[in-house]
């Protein structure tokens, strides 16, 4: 696909970005006294439609995912680049159905939205076992987990394969994306979720064996080396880590996952902001993604922790970087 | 043959009227796609980005402009074509040049400014006046090679 095909689009979201929440406004939400406070400001920005007593956070920040995709997928041209984006919520919801369906329960409430897999029928497709009925890569990974599950009689060996498989698709979008800015996101968050993945295997001290099916393919990091010290332990695995490039995450790897989690979401969006002087291709496209799931991730953090009396300075800490 | 250097005069005023369109159409077409994104988020920047998209229109207005000169000079309108020599032909469809590809890659080109311009005010709306300049001067790459063009249908003999 052309750049210019997607300019279109790229105005649309152009358009969009200018709604997105400023820095003020986003200070004044954290600084909101209360968690109604924070709701009205929200509703003031004109990030609410409408807020009264009933007002579930849940909902309003599903709704959020919701128009967002229903905007990227009216404006932005069909192409793989556009379905590489929900790759890793199609497979957060294929994990669900499996679990759901080794334990004879609904799914529907753990579904993670955007997705390109439609979940209704992923559902239907993994409750009458028909996995190979889903479109690849979810069909080969869907019927390997559920054998594992079955063979082990342990979920966690399906979630292993499908987060192996989720992070493998991931990384093959990557490789086959003329965009450049996308191959980087994908590569950092393949190598970030490989260092998270790494770590917890350290911690909970398993063997080379799983460490190496559970580590998938990276860009940067040498998965080898990776699993070999990750088996060592937590020590041997961040003094690894502190000499590649994500030396500053391993080093909040081991203060906290939440550190972990708001540094990888911060370096994605200081990746995409070089996409503002882009005016044509998928770049603006994918940073405003990026940019506007920040954004709906820190008013989740904001207004779970008013809702919970979590301390002001603690909510600032979590709060995403923003885009604009 | 002594139709010539009068085909060859007609085969220039095609090639302005046709090259320059095409990098009209081109760019017309990008902004007119960036246009329809802008306004679908906000209806009230349609006559910011019109002048945007009038823009890269008027190198086909140059090329058709340099194309009725040839006519003209070649009396083609009046009916009663002259007789041009083969020099005095590629002299003709020389001149046309300029215009021909001048039009097509400036119109291409301006296209892609202004669609950016476009993308610039569906964003931030204040900034049309700093769009519609940077495309605007694309434009001098057009009226460059139509003065040329102009001059030169003129000064054949």
């Amino acid at each position: 696909m052309r750049d210019t095909d997607y300019a279109y689009a790229v105005a649309r979201i152009r358009a969009n970005e200018g709604k997105l929440l400023t820095s003020a406004q986003m200070a004044s939400l954290v600084d909101a006294p209360t968690f109604s406070d924070a709701v009205a400001a929200l509703r003031d920005a004109g990030w609410l439609d409408a807020a009264g007593d009933d007002f579930d956070v849940s909902a309003a920040i599903g709704a959020q995912y919701e128009r967002l995709w229903q905007l990227l997928s009216q404006s932005v041209p069909a192409s793989s680049e556009l379905r590489a984006l929900t790759l890793l919520n199609d497979f957060q919801n294929l994990k669900a159905a499996l679990k759901c369906l080794l334990t004879d329960s609904d799914p529907t409430h753990l579904y993670v939205a955007p997705t390109s897999l439609d979940t209704e029928t992923l559902t239907k497709r993994v409750q009458n076992h028909d996995f190979d009925l889903l479109p690849e890569p979810f069909a080969a990974c869907a019927r390997n987990a559920y054998a594992a599950a079955c063979r082990t009689e342990s979920g966690q060996s399906a979630d292993v394969i499908v987060d192996a498989a989720a992070l493998q698709a991931l990384s093959d979008a990557a490789n086959d994306t003329d965009c450049e800015l996308l191959r980087e996101v994908f590569a950092f968050v393949c190598d970030s979720t490989n260092m998270k993945i790494a770590y917890r295997c350290a911690r909970t001290g398993k063997d080379i064996s799983f460490t190496e099916s559970a580590v998938s393919a990276c860009a940067k990091l040498d998965k080898r080396l990776l699993c070999a010290f990750a088996v060592q332990g937590e020590a041997a695995l961040l003094a690894h880590l502190s000499g590649t490039p994500y030396a500053a995450g391993a080093a909040l790897l081991q203060k906290s996952t939440t550190a972990f989690e708001k540094w990888c979401d911060d370096s994605v969006t200081d990746m995409v902001k070089r996409a503002k002087y882009v005016f044509f291709g998928f770049e603006p496209i994918l940073a405003y993604y990026y940019a506007k799931v920040a954004e709906i991730k820190s008013v989740r953090i904001i207004l779970s922790g008013k809702q919970s009396g979590v301390p002001v300075e603690t909510i600032k800490e979590r709060v995403r970087a923003l885009y604009v | 043959m002594t139709n010539l250097g009068l085909a060859l005069a007609l085969f220039g005023a095609a090639f302005a009227v046709v090259f320059a369109g095409i990098g009209s159409a081109k760019g017309v077409g990008l902004v007119g796609q960036a246009s329809a994104g802008a306004l679908s988020e906000d209806s009230s920047l349609f006559g910011k980005v019109l002048i945007l998209q009038l823009l890269p229109g008027t190198q086909g207005l140059y090329g058709f402009i340099i194309a009725i000169f040839v006519l003209i000079r070649t009396n083609v309108l009046s009916g009663t074509p002259v007789e041009l020599t083969w020099q005095q032909g590629l002299m003709y469809l020389a001149s046309c040049l300029p215009i021909a590809f001048g039009g097509l890659l400036s119109g291409i080109h301006q296209g892609k400014v202004a669609a950016s311009g476009v993308s610039l005010v569906a964003k931030k709306p204040d900034q049309s006046g700093r769009a519609i300049t940077m495309a605007s001067l694309v434009e001098f790459y057009a009226i460059l090679p139509f003065l040329i063009s102009f001059l030169a249908v003129f000064r054949i003999g």
